[in-house]
């Protein structure tokens, strides 16, 4: 009983903690993203054309940042077991444009399509957040492995023979067969990928895969080098 | 053009959104804490309020609650904007009453355009 105790009692200091740590490295970023923003936006001034690449720079490393610290605090989650996938029934084309508005602007930049299909009415009982990050981090990998075409976000309905799923589609440099199998792991690139200088993956694919895990769901990945990827997730059938 | 509340306690984020509201042509108003923030949404009457959630003195939520208390700035809508992150936050502002959840950091753009569809008419848009 008191081990049980205590074990809450450890839960919940380090729930608190990771949560302050989160805001104490969230907090200056508002204030590098949010500001070389505004520079770019060239709300103070026009900006010379070196002066636009270096900026673009310190958005993408700080963008970098903003999505490892959440994958690592997520990680940390999973790890100690203090996160909560509290089940309630979501309307997946409101998840997913969320996802598409957080995004937009990164596809924009990149001259990419970004497109949404999701049937009317496609629901399911998931915990939201944890659906919502994991299409997150497919989608951005998407992106950043997308230099020409675009990206696209497909909700399939599953009846009695397949199940549900979302899938994210990108015209990118794809994965070789060997990259495939380590793609889950933590901080692994496929080499292809690694070489490219995108900096990318990283925690998302390992974190996304756990969180998916927890869900009851899966991802598959299918990909053709050089034509592009498709990254899977599965929804459960559920009675 | 509005005349939009901004609380929150780093210098950087007033700064920041100052700058962002001024740009779109609309008068920012400053507050430091919840007990500032309750004190000068009664005496101007903002037409939005954009509000951290953790401060010293008095925290977001407790201004959301005074602030909804009263006659005089009651129904203004009210905007959780916190650099907490979405674990169990967003779930706990929109329970509060908050009318839209933000998190840092933001995307200026995106952001400014969200806010300002909570801005004038009845058009109250709660994120959930």
């Amino acid at each position: 009983m008191r081990a049980v105790v205590e074990d809450d009692l450890r839960t919940e200091r380090l729930d608190r903690l990771l949560a302050g740590a989160g805001h104490q490295l969230r907090t200056p970023l508002n204030s590098v993203l949010g500001f070389t923003e505004i520079l770019l936006m060239g709300l103070p001034g026009p900006l010379n054309e070196e002066q636009r690449r270096q900026l673009h720079n310190v958005r993408s490393g700080a963008r970098l940042l903003e999505t490892t610290i959440d994958n690592l605090l997520d990680l940390m989650r999973i790890e100690s077991g203090t996160l909560n996938v509290r089940l309630e029934l979501v309307d997946v084309g409101s998840v997913v444009n969320e996802v598409y508005s957080t995004i937009q602007h990164i596809a924009k930049e990149k001259d990419l399509t970004l497109d949404v299909e999701i049937p009317a009415g496609m629901t399911w009982c998931t915990n939201r957040r944890a659906f919502g990050r994991i299409l997150m981090n497919l989608a951005s990998n998407a992106l950043a492995f997308t230099d020409s075409g675009g990206v696209r976000i497909l909700g399939v309905l599953g009846d009695g023979v397949v199940s549900a799923r979302v899938d994210i589609v990108d015209t990118g440099i794809g994965l070789r067969e060997a990259e495939r199998d380590r793609l889950f792991e933590p901080f692994e690139r496929g080499s292809a990928r690694g070489e490219s200088g995108r900096g990318g993956a990283g925690l998302g694919l390992n974190v996304s895969r756990r969180l998916a895990d927890l869900l009851g769901a899966d991802i598959a990945a299918e990909s053709t080098p050089g034509r592009g990827s498709t990254f899977s997730l599965i929804l459960p059938r559920r009675g | 053009m509005a005349q939009v509340l901004v609380v929150d306690d780093t210098d950087h984020a007033l700064d920041l959104l100052g700058y962002l509201l001024r740009d779109r042509g609309h008068v920012a108003l400053f507050a430091r804490n919840g007990e500032e923030a309750v004190a000068s949404a009664l005496r101007l009457r903002p037409d939005l309020i954009l509000m951290d959630l953790h401060m010293p003195l008095m925290d977001g939520y407790e201004a959301l609650a005074a602030i909804r208390g009263s006659e005089r700035a009651g129904a203004c809508p009210i905007l959780a904007l916190t650099a907490f992150g979405e674990v169990g936050e967003r779930e706990r502002a929109h329970a509060a009453g908050f009318d839209g959840f933000f998190s840092k950091p933001i995307t200026p753009e995106t952001f400014m355009d969200q806010l300002e569809g909570f801005l004038g008419g009845d058009d109250r848009r709660g994120a959930p």
